[in-house]
Protein backbone atom coordinates (compact mmCIF):
# COMPACT_ATOMS: atom_id res chain seq x y z
CA UNK A 1 0.00 0.00 0.00
CA UNK A 2 1.21 3.17 -0.91
CA UNK A 3 1.68 6.55 1.40
CA UNK A 4 -1.55 8.01 -0.72
CA UNK A 5 -3.82 5.01 -0.54
CA UNK A 6 -2.66 4.75 3.69
CA UNK A 7 -3.67 8.36 4.16
CA UNK A 8 -7.02 8.08 1.95
CA UNK A 9 -7.61 4.73 3.99
CA UNK A 10 -7.38 6.15 7.02
CA UNK A 11 -9.32 9.46 6.15
CA UNK A 12 -12.04 6.73 4.85
CA UNK A 13 -12.44 5.27 8.28
CA UNK A 14 -12.54 8.86 10.05
CA UNK A 15 -15.39 9.94 7.80
CA UNK A 16 -17.33 6.51 8.67
CA UNK A 17 -16.35 7.04 12.18
CA UNK A 18 -17.37 10.57 12.26
CA UNK A 19 -20.89 9.75 10.36
CA UNK A 20 -22.88 10.71 12.94
CA UNK A 21 -21.73 14.27 13.82
CA UNK A 22 -23.33 17.54 12.45
CA UNK A 23 -22.31 18.13 8.93
CA UNK A 24 -19.91 21.45 9.10
CA UNK A 25 -18.22 19.85 12.63
CA UNK A 26 -17.57 16.61 10.49
CA UNK A 27 -16.06 18.27 7.73
CA UNK A 28 -13.56 20.65 9.77
CA UNK A 29 -12.57 17.50 11.54
CA UNK A 30 -11.73 15.96 8.28
CA UNK A 31 -10.17 18.91 6.93
CA UNK A 32 -8.02 19.39 10.06
CA UNK A 33 -6.76 15.94 9.95
CA UNK A 34 -6.48 15.50 6.73
CA UNK A 35 -4.45 18.26 6.76
CA UNK A 36 -2.36 17.53 10.06
CA UNK A 37 -1.23 14.27 7.64
CA UNK A 38 -0.54 16.97 4.67
CA UNK A 39 1.92 18.46 7.25
CA UNK A 40 3.18 16.07 8.63
CA UNK A 41 4.79 13.82 5.35
CA UNK A 42 5.51 17.71 3.99
CA UNK A 43 7.75 17.98 7.18
CA UNK A 44 8.61 14.42 6.87
CA UNK A 45 9.30 14.25 10.31
CA UNK A 46 8.25 10.33 10.57
CA UNK A 47 7.26 7.75 8.14
CA UNK A 48 3.80 8.04 7.73
CA UNK A 49 2.32 5.01 9.19
CA UNK A 50 4.15 6.70 13.05
CA UNK A 51 2.40 9.32 11.92
CA UNK A 52 -0.95 7.90 11.76
CA UNK A 53 -0.49 6.02 15.06
CA UNK A 54 0.48 9.32 16.38
CA UNK A 55 -3.41 10.62 15.65
CA UNK A 56 -4.74 7.65 17.08
CA UNK A 57 -7.68 5.61 16.12
CA UNK A 58 -10.02 7.44 13.81
CA UNK A 59 -12.73 6.03 16.00
CA UNK A 60 -11.31 7.78 19.11
CA UNK A 61 -11.14 11.05 17.40
CA UNK A 62 -14.62 11.10 16.04
CA UNK A 63 -15.54 10.35 19.46
CA UNK A 64 -14.11 12.74 21.11
CA UNK A 65 -15.59 15.36 18.48
CA UNK A 66 -18.68 15.09 20.79
CA UNK A 67 -22.21 14.04 21.08
CA UNK A 68 -21.98 11.64 17.72
CA UNK A 69 -25.74 12.75 17.34
CA UNK A 70 -25.96 16.33 17.74
CA UNK A 71 -28.78 18.05 19.08
CA UNK A 72 -31.43 15.65 17.00
CA UNK A 73 -32.70 12.71 17.96
CA UNK A 74 -31.16 10.92 15.19
CA UNK A 75 -32.36 8.21 12.68
CA UNK A 76 -32.45 5.08 15.33
CA UNK A 77 -33.99 7.53 17.78
CA UNK A 78 -36.58 9.33 15.19
CA UNK A 79 -37.14 5.62 13.84
CA UNK A 80 -38.04 4.70 17.36
CA UNK A 81 -40.66 6.96 18.36
CA UNK A 82 -42.32 6.54 14.78
CA UNK A 83 -42.87 2.93 15.58
CA UNK A 84 -43.71 3.89 18.74
CA UNK A 85 -46.96 5.56 17.10
CA UNK A 86 -47.79 4.00 14.18
CA UNK A 87 -45.60 0.62 14.39
CA UNK A 88 -48.61 -1.40 15.89
CA UNK A 89 -50.21 -0.73 12.64
CA UNK A 90 -47.48 -3.12 10.91
CA UNK A 91 -49.18 -6.25 12.67
CA UNK A 92 -48.18 -4.58 16.04
CA UNK A 93 -44.68 -6.11 15.24
CA UNK A 94 -43.44 -2.89 14.17
CA UNK A 95 -44.99 -1.42 17.75
CA UNK A 96 -42.25 -3.96 19.54
CA UNK A 97 -39.71 -3.02 17.34
CA UNK A 98 -40.13 0.44 18.19
CA UNK A 99 -40.28 -0.76 21.95
CA UNK A 100 -36.55 -2.37 21.36
CA UNK A 101 -35.23 0.46 19.58
CA UNK A 102 -36.64 2.95 22.58
CA UNK A 103 -35.39 0.43 25.38
CA UNK A 104 -31.50 -0.03 24.21
CA UNK A 105 -31.53 3.66 23.35
CA UNK A 106 -29.00 5.60 25.00
CA UNK A 107 -30.84 8.62 24.24
CA UNK A 108 -33.64 8.36 26.78
CA UNK A 109 -33.13 7.36 30.31
CA UNK A 110 -35.44 4.95 32.03
CA UNK A 111 -38.62 7.36 33.38
CA UNK A 112 -38.92 8.42 29.32
CA UNK A 113 -38.35 4.87 28.20
CA UNK A 114 -40.94 3.72 30.83
CA UNK A 115 -43.34 6.73 29.43
CA UNK A 116 -42.88 5.13 25.86
CA UNK A 117 -43.73 2.05 26.70
CA UNK A 118 -46.73 2.58 28.45
CA UNK A 119 -48.52 5.49 26.53
CA UNK A 120 -49.72 3.44 24.81
CA UNK A 121 -49.00 -0.25 24.35
CA UNK A 122 -49.34 -0.53 20.88
CA UNK A 123 -49.60 3.25 20.25
CA UNK A 124 -52.23 4.42 17.93
CA UNK A 125 -53.26 0.76 16.35
CA UNK A 126 -54.36 -0.19 20.13
CA UNK A 127 -56.50 2.94 20.20
CA UNK A 128 -59.38 1.29 18.27
CA UNK A 129 -59.00 -1.55 20.48
CA UNK A 130 -58.80 0.32 23.53
CA UNK A 131 -62.39 2.24 22.50
CA UNK A 132 -63.88 -1.66 21.96
CA UNK A 133 -62.78 -3.19 25.01
CA UNK A 134 -62.53 0.22 27.20
CA UNK A 135 -65.30 2.02 29.01
CA UNK A 136 -66.56 3.52 25.44
CA UNK A 137 -67.18 0.20 23.95
CA UNK A 138 -70.04 -0.78 26.63
CA UNK A 139 -72.15 1.74 25.50
CA UNK A 140 -75.35 0.59 25.74
CA UNK A 141 -77.81 2.39 22.51
CA UNK A 142 -81.45 2.57 23.33
CA UNK A 143 -83.45 3.23 20.52
CA UNK A 144 -86.22 4.37 20.26
CA UNK A 145 -88.44 4.76 16.90
CA UNK A 146 -91.42 3.17 15.12
CA UNK A 147 -93.68 4.02 12.40
CA UNK A 148 -93.74 7.66 11.82
CA UNK A 149 -91.06 8.68 14.01
CA UNK A 150 -87.76 9.61 13.44
CA UNK A 151 -85.10 7.20 14.76
CA UNK A 152 -83.60 8.59 18.47
CA UNK A 153 -80.90 6.78 19.98
CA UNK A 154 -79.07 7.56 23.24
CA UNK A 155 -76.40 6.07 24.28
CA UNK A 156 -74.76 6.46 27.73
CA UNK A 157 -71.42 4.62 29.27
CA UNK A 158 -71.76 1.36 31.18
CA UNK A 159 -70.09 3.12 33.69
CA UNK A 160 -72.75 5.99 33.66
CA UNK A 161 -70.01 8.12 32.03
CA UNK A 162 -71.42 11.45 30.67
CA UNK A 163 -70.86 11.81 27.20
CA UNK A 164 -69.01 14.76 27.09
CA UNK A 165 -66.65 12.96 30.03
CA UNK A 166 -66.43 9.87 26.66
CA UNK A 167 -65.42 12.82 24.30
CA UNK A 168 -62.68 14.30 26.81
CA UNK A 169 -61.12 10.67 27.20
CA UNK A 170 -61.03 10.05 23.94
CA UNK A 171 -59.66 13.27 23.51
CA UNK A 172 -56.84 12.88 25.88
CA UNK A 173 -56.14 9.04 24.73
CA UNK A 174 -55.74 10.41 21.02
CA UNK A 175 -53.41 12.79 22.13
CA UNK A 176 -51.45 11.98 24.83
CA UNK A 177 -48.92 9.29 22.26
CA UNK A 178 -48.67 12.43 20.35
CA UNK A 179 -47.34 14.37 23.68
CA UNK A 180 -45.25 11.21 24.42
CA UNK A 181 -43.56 11.21 21.28
CA UNK A 182 -42.63 15.45 21.60
CA UNK A 183 -41.52 14.98 25.62
CA UNK A 184 -39.28 12.07 23.90
CA UNK A 185 -38.08 14.15 21.04
CA UNK A 186 -37.12 16.43 23.94
CA UNK A 187 -35.29 14.53 26.12
CA UNK A 188 -32.92 12.91 23.73
CA UNK A 189 -31.74 16.52 23.04
CA UNK A 190 -31.13 17.06 26.51
CA UNK A 191 -29.13 14.05 26.87
CA UNK A 192 -27.13 14.64 23.57
CA UNK A 193 -26.86 18.17 25.34
CA UNK A 194 -25.79 16.43 28.43
CA UNK A 195 -23.05 14.45 26.25
CA UNK A 196 -21.40 17.31 25.44
CA UNK A 197 -21.05 19.19 28.94
CA UNK A 198 -19.69 15.23 30.40
CA UNK A 199 -16.16 16.49 28.57
CA UNK A 200 -14.00 18.69 30.95
CA UNK A 201 -15.74 22.42 31.39
CA UNK A 202 -13.40 25.11 31.72
CA UNK A 203 -13.33 26.53 35.33
CA UNK A 204 -13.78 30.19 35.78
CA UNK A 205 -12.40 32.14 38.43
CA UNK B 1 -7.07 -27.17 39.13
CA UNK B 2 -8.59 -25.02 41.63
CA UNK B 3 -5.36 -23.51 42.45
CA UNK B 4 -5.37 -22.41 39.23
CA UNK B 5 -8.47 -20.81 38.87
CA UNK B 6 -7.64 -18.71 42.43
CA UNK B 7 -4.47 -17.62 41.04
CA UNK B 8 -5.79 -17.05 37.75
CA UNK B 9 -8.52 -15.10 39.76
CA UNK B 10 -6.25 -13.06 41.20
CA UNK B 11 -3.83 -12.23 38.38
CA UNK B 12 -7.25 -11.16 36.44
CA UNK B 13 -8.19 -8.64 39.73
CA UNK B 14 -4.81 -7.54 39.54
CA UNK B 15 -4.85 -6.57 36.03
CA UNK B 16 -8.55 -5.14 36.56
CA UNK B 17 -7.13 -2.85 39.45
CA UNK B 18 -4.39 -1.67 37.13
CA UNK B 19 -6.64 -0.92 34.28
CA UNK B 20 -9.01 1.35 36.42
CA UNK B 21 -5.81 3.01 37.59
CA UNK B 22 -4.38 3.51 33.99
CA UNK B 23 -8.24 4.47 33.21
CA UNK B 24 -7.85 7.05 35.96
CA UNK B 25 -4.85 7.87 35.13
CA UNK B 26 -5.54 8.81 31.43
CA UNK B 27 -9.19 10.61 32.97
CA UNK B 28 -7.19 12.83 35.01
CA UNK B 29 -5.01 13.64 31.83
CA UNK B 30 -8.08 14.40 29.46
CA UNK B 31 -9.15 16.55 32.66
CA UNK B 32 -6.51 18.55 32.35
CA UNK B 33 -5.36 18.38 28.72
CA UNK B 34 -7.44 21.63 27.69
CA UNK B 35 -5.67 23.90 30.24
CA UNK B 36 -2.40 22.38 28.72
CA UNK B 37 -3.44 23.54 25.23
CA UNK B 38 -4.60 26.93 26.58
CA UNK B 39 -0.94 27.22 28.12
CA UNK B 40 0.81 26.41 25.39
CA UNK B 41 -1.22 29.34 23.36
CA UNK B 42 -0.18 31.75 26.25
CA UNK B 43 2.38 33.24 24.67
CA UNK B 44 1.60 33.57 21.57
CA UNK B 45 -0.34 32.27 18.57
CA UNK B 46 0.64 28.92 17.28
CA UNK B 47 -1.02 26.79 13.99
CA UNK B 48 -2.74 23.46 14.42
CA UNK B 49 -0.33 21.20 13.24
CA UNK B 50 2.90 23.17 15.47
CA UNK B 51 0.71 23.03 18.55
CA UNK B 52 -0.41 18.95 18.25
CA UNK B 53 3.15 18.29 17.70
CA UNK B 54 4.31 20.31 20.82
CA UNK B 55 2.13 18.69 22.99
CA UNK B 56 2.65 14.86 21.55
CA UNK B 57 6.38 15.77 21.93
CA UNK B 58 5.14 16.17 25.82
CA UNK B 59 5.93 12.63 27.31
CA UNK B 60 2.24 10.70 28.29
CA UNK B 61 0.19 13.66 27.74
CA UNK B 62 -1.40 12.90 24.71
CA UNK B 63 -2.24 9.17 23.57
CA UNK B 64 -3.78 10.11 20.54
CA UNK B 65 -2.86 13.40 18.74
CA UNK B 66 -5.77 13.43 16.70
CA UNK B 67 -7.88 14.04 19.67
CA UNK B 68 -6.47 17.52 20.23
CA UNK B 69 -8.31 18.67 16.94
CA UNK B 70 -11.54 18.70 18.12
CA UNK B 71 -10.68 19.75 21.53
CA UNK B 72 -9.43 22.68 19.90
CA UNK B 73 -12.49 23.01 18.11
CA UNK B 74 -14.58 22.89 21.27
CA UNK B 75 -12.58 25.47 23.12
CA UNK B 76 -13.17 27.72 20.06
CA UNK B 77 -17.04 26.99 20.44
CA UNK B 78 -16.56 27.94 24.25
CA UNK B 79 -14.90 31.34 23.45
CA UNK B 80 -11.81 29.79 25.15
CA UNK B 81 -9.61 30.56 21.77
CA UNK B 82 -10.04 32.56 19.05
CA UNK B 83 -8.53 31.73 15.45
CA UNK B 84 -7.29 33.66 12.21
CA UNK B 85 -6.45 31.87 8.58
CA UNK B 86 -3.14 32.91 7.34
CA UNK B 87 -1.31 32.50 4.42
CA UNK B 88 1.80 29.69 4.54
CA UNK B 89 4.78 30.05 2.52
CA UNK B 90 4.14 26.18 1.19
CA UNK B 91 0.52 25.10 0.94
CA UNK B 92 -2.85 26.12 1.86
CA UNK B 93 -3.85 28.36 4.13
CA UNK B 94 -3.19 27.48 7.79
CA UNK B 95 -5.71 27.81 10.77
CA UNK B 96 -3.75 29.78 13.72
CA UNK B 97 -5.13 29.75 17.24
CA UNK B 98 -4.96 32.33 20.02
CA UNK B 99 -6.14 32.94 23.59
CA UNK B 100 -9.33 35.10 23.97
CA UNK B 101 -9.67 36.91 27.08
CA UNK B 102 -11.90 34.04 28.39
CA UNK B 103 -9.32 31.30 27.63
CA UNK B 104 -6.85 33.79 29.32
CA UNK B 105 -9.07 34.13 32.51
CA UNK B 106 -9.89 30.23 32.62
CA UNK B 107 -6.24 29.37 32.55
CA UNK B 108 -5.42 32.54 35.17
CA UNK B 109 -8.33 30.53 37.42
CA UNK B 110 -6.91 26.77 36.50
CA UNK B 111 -3.30 27.94 37.13
CA UNK B 112 -4.56 28.39 40.48
CA UNK B 113 -6.72 25.44 41.48
CA UNK B 114 -4.08 23.57 40.29
CA UNK B 115 -1.66 24.64 42.25
CA UNK B 116 -3.29 24.12 45.58
CA UNK B 117 -4.69 20.36 44.30
CA UNK B 118 -1.01 19.74 43.80
CA UNK B 119 -0.15 21.06 46.57
CA UNK B 120 -2.78 18.92 48.85
CA UNK B 121 -2.34 16.03 47.06
CA UNK B 122 1.36 15.98 47.63
CA UNK B 123 1.04 16.52 51.36
CA UNK B 124 -1.48 13.63 51.44
CA UNK B 125 0.91 11.31 49.68
CA UNK B 126 4.05 12.46 51.61
CA UNK B 127 2.27 12.36 54.92
CA UNK B 128 1.07 8.48 54.11
CA UNK B 129 4.22 7.32 52.85
CA UNK B 130 6.96 8.81 55.66
CA UNK B 131 3.52 7.05 58.25
CA UNK B 132 4.47 3.73 56.33
CA UNK B 133 8.13 4.31 56.71
CA UNK B 134 7.74 5.68 60.08
CA UNK B 135 6.40 2.00 61.47
CA UNK B 136 9.19 -0.34 61.09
Amino acid sequence: MTDDQLAAAYLRRLRRAARGLPRARRKELLDEIADHIAQARAAGVAPLPDVLCGLGDPEEIAAAAGPVRGARPGVAGAAAIALLLFGGFIFLVGWFAGLVLLWVSPRWRWPDKLLGTLVWPGGYAAIPLLAVIGPAGHTSEVCGGGAGRPTVCTSTGASGMPGWLEVLLLVITVLAPAAMAIRLVYSARRVAGNAESLLPEPMHG
Amino acid sequence: MVADNASHNRASAEAVDAAAGQGQVAQMRRGVLPYCVLAMLRDGERYGFELVQALGAVDGMVTSQGTIYPLLARLRRQGLVGTSWRESNAGPPRRYYHLTAAGRGALAGFSRDWAQLREGVDALLTRSRTGKEGTP
